[in-house]
């Protein structure tokens, strides 16, 4: 991986903890046991990455969709292919980050994730 | 085209070490930026101008206007074809068919001026490629101060790059930066991997349209709304997510994976960010088309011919609205009509000849179509239908003015385009002239105020109900549509009410009450979208509302019991089978029995859940969710029947009771 890709990755990585870190000062989570809290922080981070699958895969056409819809979403080409198709979204970084947003301002307001 | 390596064209490969890279940045710097490079190395080594550009740029163009002219050619077939298939519901005797034939050759028309739209742009590039020459130092400075001011995710894109990297100050960093992109840009159509590569490829083509990134957002606009009322694509996108989930609730899928997808989402929109910055400040294109020429340039090409394709299929969806419109306009006119007034088909056909000769097609089939019918008998049309006829215009015209106010605000948003927005505003605001026109005029004709023998018998006055709805639905407005159908049915029920004599005029007293009535109508039905909002806000409320204490959670158990009581009534009152409607599909059945069951708003995933089951009872196949069946669920004809059986319902109480 060049420097310039390891450094956006870890940018990402750090801005998605400092909204996981937002998340674990609701009032119901902020007293839980590390152990929980560890727990709970993980799942945010899983329902984050939904949110950012999820808004993604809502701003695709039919043909769009298409070009992921059979890869395994486990390849190399499905993070290729995601990467691409998010790049050619107009908007769509404004968009992820209200999609975001509004779960992280969920999270602190109900101590749990969405449902 | 055949593809050509890097290797092959003399280019690194995408796996530079840093030492490489720093040297690439270094060379392109040197070339750029060195006070000692002459112009004339500049323009040779960077800035090739010359014929074989211009050339370049004139294939561009040629393709995009290929890509639109074959657009055009799909909407226009697809509107002789639709005036082949579905007649009119209103109006089954008329030939319909040939209106829409003629909104087809309309169709025609607007994929002409989007292709010469198109190619405004195309040439606004060309000029911009001339302007480039003025430096490459001034387009250094101009991307590094770019990607410092576009933010993404709470920083510069400079920032996001460049985080941990040594540097010894940022602008410093991000002009590197902007230099390293340039270096990197030639190569990045082929190799397409790494952090600059994927902002050159992945973003940067799909960009590079920057023109019409704004147009492009009015396209996704379009496209979400499509993709609500598009039940299988609906479906596909919540299989897709809902394959991920499954995975990674089973761990088949690990978080390192998962992480991957995420980050790769966020970098792809970074890298769009970024890219649109670029694009839109500099005259990064210039360089990428240096590097890659023809490719890039042909990919660029693809791009405006998509974006050519996407304007010409949302003018073509509001041209088809516009014929479904007049088509619907004649219909009801014709049932309204029936006795009177041959003028009123004459003054169309001449109103619409005035407009040009698109919208002078479909207005003179509807001229003559009206004429026909109306030729038929009596001279008038009673008050009653020409207010009707009025209130039909108005809103119709407020449904064109509607398309013209979004096409003319596309039109001042996007730089290059102005063609096609001109147009499309012209022909949403000559068609609300139109039909505004055509019902004022039904209002005013000489004779109208005074025969109303017909109309309390008039046939089409709850035609018209239909009509306006009809019109709201095809021009895409859900909220004309429900107010004129809503509005036009309390009309019918008036008039009736307000012409009790067959033979007897209509007095100008009941003109007015009927006018007062339409604007209560109205009024309730404004009353009512207000009283909903609030019903639906206090309801989104209500379910963020955490239940905390035995009390509570009694109270909810209740409520659940009730709801399932209620669902179960629901159901027990359907019938055993549906049988699919024009456009229908068990995706569609599932969400209806979902709302009527209780369910208001039911995801992707509960309609998926029944829809399964529905589809497995009925012996349906739906291979991309590996249920099999003696038929596919994409060839279900017309008429065909979907048993509701016990575990359809006993599934569907199941989703009620967990919601």
């Amino acid at each position: 991986m060049d420097p310039i890709t390891a450094n956006v990755n870890q940018n990402i990585d750090e801005y998605i903890d400092s909204l996981v870190a937002q998340c674990l000062q609701a009032p119901g989570i902020v007293n839980l046991p590390p152990d929980q809290k560890n727990e709970f922080a993980k799942d945010i981070e899983d329902y984050l990455t939904q949110v950012s699958l999820e808004a993604l895969v809502n701003k695709l056409s039919s043909e769009q969709l298409s070009q992921i819809e059979n890869l395994d979403p486990a390849s190399p080409e499905m993070a290729a292919k995601v990467q691409q198709l998010a790049a050619q979204i107009p908007g769509f970084a404004d968009d992820l980050e209200n999609k975001f947003q509004e779960a992280v301002t969920y999270i602190k307001q109900n101590s749990k994730i969405p449902e | 085209m055949q593809e050509v390596t890097p290797q092959e064209q003399g280019l690194p490969t995408a796996h530079l070490t840093r030492q490489e890279l720093a040297a690439r940045a270094r060379e392109a710097a040197e070339r750029i930026g060195s006070p000692d490079t002459k112009p004339a190395e500049k323009k040779g080594n960077f800035f090739q101008r010359g014929l074989g550009k211009l050339s370049g740029m004139a294939g561009g163009a040629g393709h995009v206007a290929g890509s639109v002219a074959h657009r055009a050619g799909d909407v226009l077939g697809g509107a002789k074809d639709l005036g082949t298939h579905l007649p009119h519901p209103h109006l089954p005797n008329v030939n319909v068919g040939g209106i829409k034939d003629a909104a087809g050759g309309a169709l025609g028309g607007v994929g002409h001026l989007a292709a010469e739209g198109v190619k405004a742009p195309v040439r606004g590039v060309g000029k911009w490629a001339e302007l480039s020459d003025a430096g490459g130092d001034a387009l250094i400075r101009g991307m590094a101060h770019a990607l410092e001011n576009k933010k993404a995710f709470g920083k510069s894109v400079a920032n996001f790059a460049l985080h941990g990297v040594a540097t010894r100050e940022l602008s410093y960093g991000s002009r590197e930066l902007a230099k390293g992109i340039v270096s990197w840009s030639g190569l990045a159509g082929a190799v397409g991997g790494g952090a600059v590569g994927t902002v050159v490829a992945g973003a940067f083509v799909g960009a590079m349209a920057g023109a019409a990134v704004e147009y492009a957002r009015q396209v996704n606009k379009n496209l979400d709304r499509k993709a609500e009322t598009d039940p299988s694509l609906a479906g596909r996108k919540a299989a897709f997510i809902l394959k991920f989930k499954e995975l990674r609730q089973t761990d088949t899928l690990t978080s390192i994976q998962w992480k991957k997808v995420r980050n790769a989402a966020i970098f792809g929109a970074i890298a769009g960010t970024g890219a649109a910055a670029l694009v839109e400040h500099t005259q990064l294109g210039e360089i990428i088309r240096e590097r890659l020429g023809g490719t890039i340039l042909s990919r660029v090409g693809e791009v405006f011919g998509g974006a050519g394709s996407a304007v010409g299929g949302t003018v073509g969806n509001i041209g088809g609205g516009v014929g479904e419109a007049v088509g619907g306009f004649a219909g009801g006119a014709g049932e309204m009509i029936d006795g009177g007034a041959g003028k009123v088909g004459e003054t169309i056909g001449d109103l619409a000849g005035g407009t040009g000769e698109m919208i002078g097609n479909a207005g003179g089939g509807v001229g003559g179509i009206v004429g026909d019918i109306a030729g038929r008998t009596g001279e008038t049309i009673g008050d009653v239908g020409g207010a009707i006829g009025g209130t039909v215009g108005n809103l119709a015209g407020e449904a064109g003015g509607a398309i013209g106010g979004g096409a003319e605000t596309a039109r001042n948003n996007i730089p290059g385009i102005a063609g096609v927005g001109d147009f499309a505003g012209t022909v949403g605001n000559t068609t609300g002239n139109l039909l505004g026109g055509a019902g004022e005029m039904a209002h005013n004709i000489p004779g109208v105020q005074g025969a109303g023998d017909l109309a309390g018998n008039i046939p089409g006055v709850k035609g018209v109900g239909d009509l306006a709805g009809g019109i709201g639905h095809a021009l895409g407005l859900g909220g004309v549509h429900e107010a004129g159908q809503t509005a036009a049915e309390s009309a019918g029920q008036a008039a009736q009410e307000a012409i009790p004599t067959p033979d007897g005029f209509v007095p100008q007293a009941d003109y007015n009450a009927l006018n007062q009535q339409l604007t209560a109508a109205q009024n309730n039905i404004n009353d009512l979208q207000r009283q909903l909002a609030d019903a639906k806000q206090a309801l989104d409320t209500a379910k963020g509302v955490v239940p905390v204490g035995d009390a509570v959670a009694a109270a909810a158990n209740t409520a659940t019991e009730q709801a399932a009581a209620t669902a179960q009534s629901a159901l027990d009152s359907l019938d055993s089978s549906i049988s699919l409607q024009v456009g229908s599909n068990p995706w569609e059945v599932s969400t209806t029995i979902l709302k009527q069951i209780g369910v208001a708003n039911p995801t992707p995933e509960q309609i998926m859940q029944l829809d399964k089951v529905l589809c497995q009872e009925n012996n349906v196949g739906v291979p991309a969710w590996g249920i099999k069946g003696t038929i596919d669920a994409r060839n279900l004809p017309i008429g065909f029947n979907l048993n509701l059986t016990d575990a359809v319902k006993k599934t569907a109480l199941t989703i009620v009771s967990k919601k």
